[in-house]
């Protein structure tokens, strides 16, 4: 009788055990312990990865920087040229456009510039230089995909759901040129409050502009210049 | 006061050999009182009243027994009246019988009674064959060890119904494909459960190959097992079936029941197999055109002068294979305690030269009877070991194959073979001598390859599970089980320096893949078995989770070099390493119940709910799914013709949920090579599980005196919910989301037939027949409401290879594959060509076949005459398509057979549409344009399945009683895959480079099939 009651208590023990079987562990057990959350990726990981795309060059990424630069914008302006008929003879060289070939630059425009830099400026309190450098890479990238493909999606991007309207040409421009001007605002009044000095402790990450705000600011006057120049024969400029 | 002696010492010999368990029953025995001792008469007759030869009488619990003579007489002296004896006979219900003295009568009944056997269903629950719903077919161990294969699953080839086996062309240690009713589900699983003892068994997808350009096969769990160790596999086809394994059996269930020792006397068994295999359909090389030639090299392809002596590297190539397999088992036992303990080496040398295989199999089991024979403990242990060397793979980098079928016929082959390397006194290491450039990726010396560029896999298993049974009273049982599986396997490789330049560093690489997998699983389940007057009721209540971890360490050499040939992780510039892991949980709590009515009309209901950790972050993550089956046995309700012993319908309803695979609905960023991988696919928080709802009839009968035994089933099958992704404009902020949808249904017919005639005493014959048939259609892909027409899914891709890819496209079937396609002309049927000598394509991709065949059926025969028995399996596919795109490189290289005639023949015919006229194109042309990597063979390359061949046939002798009584010594010939009695393609089609679900029916420098020679002993003693 004894060893019945035994028995039976570690039967029990064991149904306990297995029946403690609940669900408060799942999220933790769904999540992949190798992936970086949203949290853990910082501000200059999200500002690295839209410099290294104006001109797409991660992870020795060479086809990609081919298809988005040499076969548009070099080839067609003259800057370089292809010594052989590579593809049987079909490729931009020929206006032959090659399905798969052209889009590279739509979509790494707006997922390795513009999204990181969208993901930046929504984040709560940031700083006003942080803002401003922002908008200057974010429309270093975007004016590219819009002097490559005319009307482009912009303004209503980066907001999820399963289409997104195109905006034209107009649009994108003075968007562009509005954020230029705010952004080259905010950055003069940072240099102002900062005693007109650069603080390259805040810009760490920067391969650009060699850490210095000022050359930000110029680079962001520059760029206003550009796309007012490419307005200036055209019946919306 | 002796009992509780007894009872401390069997704990105390816990892990001792069965040895102490005959002890304990002589004790036991010379407790009882001494009864009468005398000789015993008796004649063992079968049903038609003819004596049986050669039956086995033995007294129960003893050594002491005979065999009965011509007219089935025996005598047994030194029995006790009173003793048990057991009378067994091959094909005979074993019967018991107590001896009183008098002169014995034993009338032995035919072992087809299949309707009273008791069946091992889902959970471990035992059923009367009679009381189920559903299909199941039941396979004998022996059927798995009459001609033994490396992986086991091997040998039920045709001899299920329904079940469709295809084996990777990866040799000793790879995977074969299981389908059973078709494949059902787009980016899931799509194999069945494997069950062991009640317990699932860990089956994680291993890595396989997916792309045209390489993978390998990294086994799978199935074969690993030692066939010796099984006692009966029990396959449960349709998800009914499988509704109280939830999730994981969605696709049907084999349920496999290994050995324990047997009551009475303790026994080993012992068998040794040698086979020898030979390749089966190498591809046929031309030896008449060779290659061009450049000074010290030669083309790559064969499209040169024609030429005379020329060499054909293929046939020089393969080796004799040879695989030995050995195994011991003892095993026995009392009432209260038995034991079983086996090992099993399996030995293999690969038909591909340096290829070998070596896997041990260890098992113990013991089961306990304790506390009166009220609790029952059972433990089992199985380790296995398996080694690799070479295993080959399919695909382009790095196989041998190409270099050798491609070889020119002019070049000198014996050179190469002889010196495939050479020293290079700058750079002071050896290189790779070969009649072309090396930096190429399709053709390298093959004995390099063998060499130097070759992979060693080691898996370590192991599997410890314990069942602890407690009967309550005779009605109620409480049982808790445990399992934990653990799977280590190791792949390395080491690519010495001047492999080409294409695939590895000039300097060389090393590779190292270490992966682990984890599955820890439990259950409590309350059994309740009663009989109320005319009803019945069986009823089980439990509680289960599973746990499962893998985790996979990638290490190997990154960016450049410092030295040559020198192979650790060290020797790299960059990062060449990577770590991965993958976690599930699932908890579930289910219910069944059958109630009985008069032992002839049965309702089964099952309940089951899941909580899946892969849901996690969606409110999706506890779900839901019944079944309900219905059976009459139609016999015992009515009076039917005498020709029907028995004739039983069936008809049952099911839902289950099928397991999503880990992390989707929280994808995370990513890091490589220095810099964060932002996520790309939007999060899916609103994930359903797939469900599958099925519907199966059916009925099962045995007539004229149980000779004729036959079962037909009906079944469709609906999975809904499906998973798929969809590009979505990278405007959104991400590349790609998943969504709900689609509805793939399986319809089709299995039917099973057997037949039992006994000639005379001497001579009978068993014949079985099993066909199936499977409809597969896409009903539904992208049935989402609120979306636009042309916002919708149009295809699924599944895979690519060759150009051509699977797709999944509504209205068609799972395994379709579209290509770009000829325009033919429609008299002549002879591809088109423009003026400009241009092959003409459609503008869209077109279906040009399946990879899924739509009839299997199998025919087996087993004659016994005296004590020799012979047996033979004819089987065979209708329907479906295989693509053999090794023929199509072939071709393409000029190094076939096709292009060599075309070549004598001035070129191949086609149709000109600007002249209108046939006319002949170059050869070369042609088939460089229609052989192409990237496409362009339309259908030239699909092959129509349909195949027959003898699959197995083996010839035996039986020594009975040659060690003492049941003690037999069986030796027999064996042969599988003889010969084809039909075949439309060039080469096997019931085999794979994959077990993926894009990837299946096809070829591309795969091992042959092969044809094997053995010899089978087999001994008890």
């Amino acid at each position: 009788m004894k060893k019945n009651l035994i028995y039976n208590a570690l039967l029990v023990s064991a149904a306990l055990m297995i029946g403690t079987s609940c669900t408060d562990n799942f999220e933790n057990v769904n999540t992949d312990p190798f992936g970086l959350t949203d949290s853990q990726v910082a501000m200059g990981d999200l500002y690295n990865e839209a410099q290294l795309s104006i001109f797409y060059n991660q992870s020795n990424g060479n086809w990609e920087y081919q298809l988005i630069q040499n076969l548009n914008a070099d080839l067609f302006s003259g800057y370089l040229a292809i010594p052989t008929a590579f593809n049987g003879g079909l490729n931009n060289d020929n206006y032959f456009m090659m399905n798969g070939w052209n889009g590279y630059t739509l979509e790494y425009m707006l997922l390795h510039v513009i999204k990181p830099m969208t993901t930046l400026q929504k984040i709560e309190n940031l700083a006003d230089d942080f803002y401003a450098i922002g908008s200057i890479m974010k429309v270093a990238g975007a004016h590219k995909m819009v002097d490559t493909y005319g009307p482009s999606p912009y303004t209503q991007a980066m907001q999820g759901g399963l289409s997104v309207d195109y905006d034209s040409e107009e649009t994108c421009y003075t968007a562009f040129l509005n954020e230029l001007a705010d952004a080259t605002q905010k950055l003069t009044s940072w240099l102002d409050a900062n005693g007109g000095k650069d603080d390259a402790s805040r810009l760490e990450w920067d391969k650009m502009a060699g850490k210095s705000q000022k050359t930000w600011l110029q680079f962001g006057n520059t760029l206003r210049l550009r796309l007012a120049m490419r307005l200036a024969c055209s019946s919306f400029g | 006061m002796l009992k509780r002696l007894q009872y401390v010492s069997m704990m105390l010999l816990m892990l001792a050999l069965p040895v102490c368990a005959a002890n304990a029953s002589e004790n036991a025995s010379s407790l009882e009182a001494i009864q009468q001792t005398g000789t015993c008469k008796g004649v063992v007759i079968d049903s038609t009243g003819e004596g049986v030869i050669g039956a086995s009488v033995l007294v129960k619990g003893t050594t002491n027994g005979t065999i009965t003579d011509f007219d089935g007489n025996f005598e047994l002296s030194g029995v006790k009246q009173g003793a048990t004896l057991v009378i067994s006979f091959v094909g005979y219900e074993t019967q018991e019988v107590v001896w009183n003295g008098q002169p014995l009568n034993i009338k032995l009944k035919d072992d087809t009674q299949l309707l009273e056997e008791v069946v091992v269903t889902a959970m471990g629950i035992e059923r009367k064959a009679k009381s189920l719903t559903y299909a199941t077919q039941k396979v004998n161990g022996d059927e798995l060890t009459r001609a033994k294969e490396t992986n086991l699953v091997n040998s039920l080839q045709g001899k299920t119904a329904g079940v469709v086996i295809t084996p990777n062309t990866s040799g000793a240690g790879g995977s074969s494909k299981i389908v059973i009713r078709g494949n059902k589900s787009a980016q899931g699983n799509n194999q069945p459960l494997i069950v062991i003892d009640g317990m699932p068994m860990s089956n994680p997808q291993t890595s396989q190959l997916e792309s045209v350009y390489g993978g390998r096969d990294g086994g799978d769990a199935l074969s690993n097992l030692n066939p010796d160790d099984i006692a009966s596999m029990n396959v449960l086809k349709g998800a009914s079936a499988a509704a109280l394994y939830g999730s994981m059996a969605a696709n049907g269930v084999i349920v496999i029941t290994t050995k324990k020792g047997s009551t009475g006397n303790v026994r080993a068994d012992f068998s040794s197999n040698i086979t020898v295999e030979t390749p089966l359909d190498v591809p046929q090389i031309q030896t008449s055109y060779g290659a061009a030639v450049s000074g010290n090299s030669y083309d790559m392809n064969s499209w040169g002068e024609k030429i005379s002596n020329g060499v054909n590297a293929s046939k020089d190539f393969f080796r004799t294979g040879a695989t030995y397999i050995n195994s011991l088992a003892v095993s026995g036992g009392t009432d209260k305690v038995q034991s079983y303990a086996s090992y099993a080496n399996t030995s293999s040398n690969g038909m591909m030269p340096t290829n070998n295989f070596m896997r041990h199999n260890m098992m113990v089991k013991q089961t306990y009877k304790l506390l009166d024979n009220k609790m029952t403990i059972t433990g089992s242990l199985n380790y296995i070991n398996q080694k690799g060397h070479n295993r080959p793979r399919g695909g382009q980098y790095n196989n041998p194959l190409i270099g050798a079928y491609t070889f020119p016929a002019n070049a000198n082959w014996s050179q190469f073979k002889n010196e495939y390397e050479k020293y290079n006194d700058v750079k002071q290491y050896n290189e790779q001598q070969w009649y072309c450039d090396l930096n190429n990726d399709f053709t390298q010396n093959p004995d390099w390859i063998l060499n130097r560029v070759a992979s060693d896999e080691t898996r370590n298993r192991t599997m410890a599970s314990g069942t602890v049974r407690y009967d309550i009273t005779d009605f109620l049982n409480i049982q808790g089980r445990l399992s934990y599986d653990r799977t280590s396997d190791e792949w390395e490789r080491k690519t010495y320096a001047s492999t080409s330049q294409v695939l590895a560093n000039p300097k060389g690489q090393y590779e190292r893949d270490m992966t682990n997998f984890r599955q820890f699983y439990g259950d409590l389940m309350l059994t309740f078995n009663k009989q109320f007057g005319d009803y019945s009721v069986n009823a089980s209540f439990g509680t289960s989770f599973s746990d499962y971890k893998s985790q996979g360490y990638s290490i190997g050499t990154g960016g450049d070099r410092y030295l040559p040939n020198y192979f650790t992780p060290v020797n790299s510039t960059k990062n060449g390493s990577s770590m991965s892991m993958s976690r599930k949980r699932l908890n579930a709590v289910f219910g069944t119940a059958q109630f009985g009515w008069k032992d002839m009309l049965f309702l089964d209901v099952t309940g089951r709910n899941d909580w899946s950790s892969t849901l996690a972050f969606t409110p999706n993550g506890s779900y839901f799914y019944p079944s309900v089956g219905l059976t009459a046995v139609i016999s015992d309700m009515v009076q039917l013709p005498e020709v029907f012993n028995a004739l039983k319908a069936r008809a049952t309803y099911s839902v289950v949920g099928n397991e999503m695979p880990a992390y989707i609905t929280n994808n995370l960023n990513g890091f490589s090579n220095g810099s964060i991988t932002f996520k790309t696919t939007m999060p899916f928080t609103d994930m359903k599980p797939e469900k599958l709802h099925s519907m199966e009839l059916g009925f099962d009968a045995s007539m004229f005196d149980n000779r004729l035994d036959f079962d037909v089933t009906f079944y469709r099958t609906n999975n809904k919910n499906q998973y798929f992704s969809m590009s979505v404009p990278p405007a959104t902020g991400y590349r790609e989301y998943y969504f709900n949808a689609g509805n793939i249904q399986n319809t089709g017919v299995e039917f099973t037939a057997s037949w039992n005639q006994k000639f005379s005493n001497k001579f009978s014959w068993k014949t079985s027949f099993n066909l199936s048939y499977n409809k597969n259609l896409i009903k539904e892909l992208d049935n989402r409401s609120g979306i636009d027409e042309s916002d919708r899914l149009q295809y699924v891709w599944q895979g690519g290879l060759y150009g051509n890819e699977m797709r999944l496209v509504e209205g068609g079937e799972y395994g379709d594959i579209y290509a770009q396609n000829f325009i033919r002309d429609e008299k002549t049927g002879l591809i088109c060509v423009d003026g400009n000598g241009k092959i003409q394509y459609a503008a869209d991709k077109q279906k040009v076949g399946n990879v899924n065949s739509k009839f299997n059926l199998g025919w087996g025969n087993t004659f016994y005459y005296k004590d020799f028995n012979f047996y033979f399996l004819i089987d065979g596919r209708i329907g479906g398509n295989f693509f053999d795109y090794t023929q199509a490189s072939l071709d393409q290289h000029g190094v076939s057979v096709n292009s060599a005639k075309a070549r004598d023949n001035g070129g191949v015919e086609v149709f000109n549409t600007e002249t209108n006229k046939v006319e002949k194109m170059d050869a070369k042309k042609f088939y460089t344009a229609i052989g192409s990597i990237n496409g362009g063979g339309g259908d030239y390359y699909a092959y129509s399945q349909t195949n027959f061949r003898l699959r197995e046939i083996s010839l035996g002798y039986t020594w009975r009683g040659l060690f003492g009584n049941g003690r037999d010594l069986s030796l027999s010939a064996v042969a599988r895959n003889l010969f084809f009695f039909y075949k439309d393609c060039p080469t096997d089609p019931d085999v794979s480079m994959s077990t993926s679900n894009g990837y299946g029916g096809s070829s591309y420098y795969s091992m042959p099939s092969t044809r094997s020679f053995g010899i089978n002993l087999k001994l008890q003693f």
